[in-house]
Order: structure tokens, then sequence, then C-alpha cells
């Protein structure tokens, strides 16, 4: 058998498979047996939200109401500008499985070209990102990874590796006030218990913490479901019982989106020696931190979720290749020696 | 026809008439008030029941104008700082400047959801076809919104409706949108707000028309929205082709769907130009009435039944005596006059008892005349018969025959026996008291020919009688005494023979 021959016995074996597939897709619609009780009243969809012209890429983040994405968002704005993409932003109010659900299904009826996505809960969102990807649309991660649906990538924090800073920031800070032989009481700040991105985290902090010799004592776990609005009141009516911590560990920056001046009684827990040390660097989280209520920040690249996020994405979008699965955005370290300096790099948010 | 009613009438006993009259006085006037009342009372339910069915679809429409007054301040949102703000940095496409204005958006869109729970998105969409919403920001093609082309045609502060649809999120909506920041060429934006069709079915299930009586909502021979649990499959739709609905915007009719009645009252919403339905099954509104008429049906067997047990103890009252006194003539009339009705009623049949029982007594008396008169006449014909027959007289007459017989003049004796067995027949007339002239006369000449030949014919008789006379009537043996008389008063006595002329004769008239 030459070469040529073969080739063409390939083609052909292909020519038939594609056949195959493609023509039980053309017998057309079956149609659903009309609903005898069902009323008369049609419901038609607004379908002419997106026009097929350009391309569109929707961001889909984890709440509107977190100003932590706005970053990303305006990065992926200004990206999809240089691009020529449509960028779209579209999420729950308040973190809600359910309704990130219903806006990935809808953004598959409206046949985006492309969606990236931040999931609340990685196991209930994969169905709809397979669907997605099923349907022909190219969807990726940022932030809060789904690594188990058939996203193409994952654009975001090596969020072990925070966590994993965070701990060594914490080993830094007990040896350095002495405390680091004695068992420490530790009060724990997260969105959910579902967020892969924020478990991560919380475990890289933990096994770090007691691989380096802290003895930790989980007092409590607040979860304060990604609403910037609700953490700082979680967090200060703890930290007024009587079952104070040692240590204060929060995934997120959301307490310090609220004014530092609403939290006067973690501002005295902080004089008296307690160690605060959360994950986020945006300004307010670093303006809290500078005024003493924080020790050690680890901050994420937002801006860069955002571009790399739609740039790859476009990418794929393309046909062109996409350089890893897992696209790192980096990780800012802050601690009592430079959140000035951090602070001066970062724009003030005046949005809350 | 009428004559032979009262013919067939007039065959029934008093009793049957009075039953049938009782019965007839009894029913005809409830029977005409039952039916007078019922139908003015099935006229005035209709009447009541388009009434209420306005009344439920006024307020209906008042709901819905409120809810909508509402949301049309809500669009003032149009005007507010924030939102200014966003549209012009929006439209100049500064990404960092409006991060404020879009969180602030979105916040207070969130707000208003918060307090009004049947909002599902607030959206803005620039002319540009960037929207912003509930759920964040995305683009779209303004010219092909449902909402636009109705709003490019009309005024700023106007609002349009959308009847209800599919949102972004697939949920069952219906919007009301204006246009916001319209420019001098013409480009304008949208402000939209989708509320939750469940708000619709609310307002409908707010109202009452029966058990399962609806409200549902038309426009332009669509439906528009129909509550599911209430609407039976295809109804609504048959009603909205109804030609009179399509043709009026207000009013109420009556349709029959599938041999069910039912009673529609519509309404045009000045606001949303949607024509709001009631839909009352007839049967359900009625059913009161086919209580009414089984409460009715059974009052008037009830007082048939009470009717005719009346009927039958008045009737007996009155009939009795009646029926009493019948057989008590019938009685009577089979020769029992020993009789006596005792009815002792004061009224008409105690008086008609007591005539009869005088009529009885008088009866019995005549009767009792009649024959103690009868028996009298007896006697007195005895008499006569013995005055007139005297044995002497016969026996000399037989006497006379036996000598003819001796001296064998038969034919003598022969003459005599007749002339005795005529005198004897007309004597006795068969009991009749009054003859004619004619037997009077032969009776005399019987009477003379026997005494002539008792005498030894000592004298001749004549007889002058007008021949008219004879078929006049006299009382009988009236001659007799008189020719007696003159034979033995005066021929007996005579030397010589004597002449007894009898003359009959017409006098005067």
């Amino acid at each position: 058998m030459n070469k040529n021959s073969f080739f063409k016995k390939t083609k052909f074996v292909y020519l038939i498979l594609v056949l195959l597939i493609a023509l039980p897709g053309c017998g057309g619609s079956i149609p659903e047996k009309s609903q005898v009780t069902e009323p008369s009243t049609s419901y038609e969809e607004n379908s002419n939200i997106t026009p097929n012209k350009d391309i569109t890429i929707a961001m889909v983040p984890k709440s509107l109401d977190n100003p932590v994405f706005l970053d990303a968002l305006e990065q992926g704005e200004r990206i999809g500008r240089e691009l020529g993409v449509k960028v779209e932003w579209l999420g729950p109010m308040q973190s809600d499985t359910n309704v990130q659900i219903a806006i990935v299904e809808s953004l598959i009826r409206r046949k985006v070209d492309g969606i990236v996505i931040s999931c609340i809960d990685p196991a209930k969102i994969k169905p709809v990102i397979n669907k997605a990807v099923q349907a022909g649309i190219k969807v990726a991660t940022f932030d809060s990874d789904s690594p188990d649906s058939n996203r193409l990538f994952y654009c975001g924090t090596d969020n072990y590796a925070a966590g994993v800073a965070c701990g060594k920031a914490l080993i830094k800070e007990a040896k350095a006030r002495g405390k680091d032989k004695k068992v420490l009481n530790l009060l724990i700040m997260t969105a959910d218990k579902e967020s892969n991105n924020l478990n991560k985290r919380l475990n890289g902090f933990l096994e770090t913490a007691r691989e380096g010799g802290i003895q930790l004592n989980i007092i409590d776990t607040l979860y304060c479901n990604d609403d910037v609005n609700i953490a700082g009141d979680m967090l200060e009516k703890h930290i007024r019982t009587e079952d104070t911590p040692d240590v204060f560990f929060s995934t997120g920056g959301w307490p310090f989106v609220s004014p530092p001046e609403s939290l006067p009684g973690f501002h005295a827990w902080c004089k008296d020696g307690g160690i605060s040390i959360l994950v986020d660097t945006y300004y307010p989280v670093l303006e809290a931190a500078e005024k003493g209520l924080a020790d050690s920040l680890v901050g994420q690249n937002f801006n860069k979720m955002g571009e790399l996020s739609i740039k790859n994405l476009y990418k794929a979008i393309k046909g062109e290749k996409i350089p890893s699965s897992f696209i790192n955005t980096g990780l800012e370290l802050g601690d009592k020696s430079n959140f000035a300096k951090l602070l001066e790099g970062k724009q003030r948010w005046e949005i809350k | 026809m009428k004559d032979n009613f009262f013919k067939k009438f007039s065959i029934y006993s008093i009793r049957s008439k009075m039953t049938i009259c009782f019965l007839a006085l009894g029913l005809i006037p409830i029977l005409v008030f039952g039916f007078i009342s019922y139908h003015l009372y099935l006229l005035n339910l209709h009447k009541n029941v388009a009434n209420y069915s306005e009344q439920v679809i006024e307020r209906v429409d008042k709901n819905l104008e409120t809810y909508i007054s509402d949301i049309e301040n809500i669009m003032r949102l149009k005007s507010n700082y924030y939102f200014q703000q966003y549209s012009k940095l929006n439209e100049t496409g500064d990404i960092e400047g409006n991060r404020k204005y879009i969180v602030r958006i979105w916040e207070t869109f969130d707000s208003l959801k918060q307090m009004k729970t049947d909002l599902v998105d607030i959206r803005y969409i620039s002319s540009s076809g960037s929207a912003i919403s509930c759920y964040g920001r995305y683009w779209g093609d303004l010219t092909t919104e449902p909402l636009y082309g109705e709003l490019v045609t009309k005024k700023n502060d106007v609002v349009a409706i959308q009847p209800p649809h599919l949102n972004i999120l697939n949920k069952k909506v219906f919007s009301i949108g204006q246009a916001v920041n319209r420019t001098a060429k013409g480009d304008m934006g949208i402000m939209a707000i989708d509320i939750d069709v469940n708000f619709l079915k609310k307002i409908c299930s707010d109202i009452k028309l029966g058990d399962t009586g609806f409200v549902f909502f038309e426009k332009d021979g669509k439906v528009v929205f129909t509550p599911e649990s209430s609407d039976k499959p295809g109804l609504s739709n048959i009603i909205t082709q109804n030609t009179k609905l399509i043709n009026s915007k207000n009013g109420n009719l009556i349709e029959s769907i599938n041999n069910t009645n039912y009673i529609i009252t519509y309404k045009t919403s000045d606001i949303t130009r949607w024509k709001i339905i009631g839909v009352t099954p007839e049967a359900e509104m009625t059913r009161e009435v086919s209580t009414l008429r089984e409460v009715f049906f059974w009052i008037i067997t009830l007082i048939i039944i009470i009717i005719l047990l009346l009927t039958i103890y008045l009737t007996s009252v009155l009939t009795n005596p009646m029926r009493k006194l019948r057989s008590i003539m019938k009685q009577a009339s089979e020769n029992d006059l020993s009789i006596y009705a005792d009815i002792r009623t004061r009224d008409e049949i105690g008086q008609l008892a007591s005539s009869f029982n005088k009529m009885m007594n008088q009866i019995r008396e005549l009767m009792d005349k009649v024959k103690d008169d009868q028996q009298k006449i007896r006697v007195m014909e005895m008499k006569a018969m013995q005055e007139l027959i005297k044995p002497h007289f016969v026996y000399n007459t037989l006497d006379s025959i036996i000598g003819l017989l001796e001296q064998n003049r038969n034919e003598d004796a022969i003459d005599i026996v007749d002339s005795l067995g005529k005198f004897f027949r007309t004597s006795l007339s068969h009991g009749r008291e009054v003859v004619f002239i004619r037997e009077e006369i032969d009776h005399i000449r019987s009477y003379l020919m026997i005494q002539q030949f008792r005498f030894s014919y000592k004298f001749d008789y004549l007889f002058e009688i007008d021949d008219g006379i004879y078929n006049f009537k006299t009382v009988k043996l009236i001659l007799q005494p008189l020719v007696e008389n003159s034979i033995y008063h005066g021929i007996r006595n005579l030397d010589k023979k004597g002449l007894i002329v009898i003359n009959g004769y017409l006098k005067d008239d």
C-alpha cells in the first residue's frame, strides 16, 4: 500500500464518520407533544440581544456586588476593544450558583462565542459548562476554577500558592511575636464551602502553617457568601464575643471593603496582638491594612485575569493554540513594610 | 273546543269539579308568581353577574394601572444623577470613569428589586446597543427590541407595554418601557422593566368569578396572558375570536363554547391597551337559581299535596250532605216515602234537606188523603150500585123473565135479558163517572124497556134528542132517578096508559 492510497482511504473513512455524525442531526427536530394543560399564551424570547456579526465574549463573575471583580471587567473591556470583541459582564447580583447557571444557559441560547466564568460551585456549574462547550462555545474559567469540567483553561491566581504565602506569613508573624510554640486559636472567613479557589487557599494556608510548626485550633469559620456588605459586620460581631481568636485568616478581602472605622472591635483586637492575614490587595484592603487591620496580605491580579482571559479565549475562538490550561496571574505580597508603597500604585475605588 | 271542554267538565261530579277548581285556584297564582319571580330573578342575576364582573375587571384594571404608575415612577431613575453620568461615560467609552456609576446603578437596581419583588430585571439599552441590567452588562440590537418599535413613535414620557415573553434568563415576564435620552437626530435608548408574569397571575387570582371563572388579557386578537390553572385548553383563544369582543372596547356577552355558556365581560385598559376579559361559567352563577328552582319545585309539590288534602277534606265536608241527600232522594224515588233527610247544616244544603223533608211530609199526607178518598169513593160507588141496582128491581125483573120463559116467550125474555145486561154495563161504565150523552140515553132506554115490560106496557116512551148533543158528556145515571120518579110517582098511579117523553137539546152555547 503506497502512502497516497492510505491517505485517500483514511479521508474516505473520515468522510463516512462525518456523515454518520451529521446525518441524524439533519432529520429535523421532533416536535414536542403539545401540552394539553398549557395555556395558549406563547412566550417568545427576546432573542435579539446579541447580533451575530461581532465576536462576543461574556465574563461571568461570582457576583456583581463584589467589586474585586471590577478590575477584571475593566481590563477585559479594554482588551476587548483592542481585539474588536464585545465583552459582556453577566452575573448574579449576590453570589448564587443557580442564577449563575441560568446566566450560562442564557448565553448558550444567545450563542455567544466565548464564556469566562468564575465558578461559585465547581461541581454544580460543571454540567452547564460542558453543555456550552458542546454547543460550540469556547469556555474558560477565571478566579475560581471548575477543574473537572471541559473548560479550555483556568486563568487566575495559583490559589494554593496564595494560601501557602499566607501560611508562611503567619509563621513569620508568630515567630516574631513569640507565639509559634503555643496553640493559636484561628478564626477563618471565606465565601462559602464550595468555591474551589477559596478552599485551595485555605488548604495551602493551613497545611503550610502546620508544616511550619504552628498549632492551630479553628474556633469558627465565617461564611460571608461573597457579600462585602455583611462580611465586616460578621467579623466585628464575632470579635466582640468572648471566643476571641489569636489569628484571623480570610480567603478574600471582603471584610475590609467596609470603612476601617466600622470595625473598631477588630481594630482593638489587632492592637492587642491579634494576627490578621488576608488574601487580596485591592485598594480598600490595603487602606485598612495600612491603618493596622492586617499584618500580611497576599494579592491577586484581577487586571491580569481580565486581560489574559479575553486574550486567550479570543485566540481559542480564532482557532489558535492556548499556551496552557492554567494561566497564572501571579501573586502580590504585602506586609507592614510595603503597604504604603503598594497603596500608591492602586486606584481609589470610590464605589463603596 | 271551549264547548267541548265545558261538556267534558260538566260530566264530572261536583266533588271532582271542586277538586279541580281548588287545585286551579291554589296552583295557578303560585305557578304564575313563581314563573314571573324566577325569570325576574334570573334576569336580575345576569345583571348582577355582569355588574360584578365589570367591577372585578375594573379592579384588575385599577391594580394594573396602579402598578404601572409605580413602575413609571421607577422610570424616573432615568433622570437620576448616577444614571445620567453612566449614560454619558458609557457613550464616550470611559471605562475607568464609569466604574463608580456602574456599581451605583447595579445597587439601585438591586434595591428596587428588593423593594418590589415582582421586578425581575431593570435594564437600560443605549442607542449603541450597550445594555446594563440587574444581571450585568451586555450587548444588544436596540432596533429589534419589541419595545423600541412602539416607543420610537411615541412621546418621551409615554410608556409601552410588551406582552409576556421570556427574558434573558428565560423567565416569563412582561415589560414596561420608556424612551430615554432621545436626541434631536432621533437616536434614543430604552429603559425597560421586566415584571414577573406571576404578578398578572396574582392580580388575576385575587379576584373570584365563581369556582372556575377567571380573568385573562388579550391584545389584537391574541392572548396576552391567561392563568394556567384556570384556563381550559384553548378557551381563551376561542373567546378572543368573538367578533363583538374584537369590535368593541368594553361590554359583555354570553358565548356558548363546547355546550357551556360563559358570561364574558371585557374592558380595554387605557394604559396597556390590553383587553381585560372576565370569564364566568353561567352554570356556576345560576347554581343558586338551580337551588331556588329545586326549592320552588318542592314547595310547589308540598303545596299541591296540602291543596289536595284540603280539597279532599273540604269537598268531603261540602259534598257529603249533598251526596247523602242524593242517596235519600234516590231511595225516595224508589217509593220509599218513609225516608227522612237527617242533615243538620244551616247552609243551602241544610235548607234543601229541610224543604225535601217538608215535601216528603206533604207527599205522605197527600198519599194518605188519596188513599182515604179512594176508599170513600169505593164505598160511595158500592152505595150507588146498591142504590142503582135495587134488589127489588132486580128480583121483579128476574121474576118477569122467569114468567116469560114459562110462557115460552123466549124472544121477549131474550130482549129483557139483553136490556138488563146493557143496563148493568152502562151502570158500571168501567168505573167512569162521566159518560157520553149517547151512552146515558142507551142506559135509560134499557131501563125504560125493562120497566115497560114490568109495568105491562102501561106507558110508552119517547126520545126527542137532538143529534148534536150525543157526543157531549154528562155525569152518568143522571137521568135514571128522573125516569124512575116519573114511573113510580106518575105513571103507576094512572088509570090509563102513560107516556114518558125524554127531551134532549142544546141550550145556548
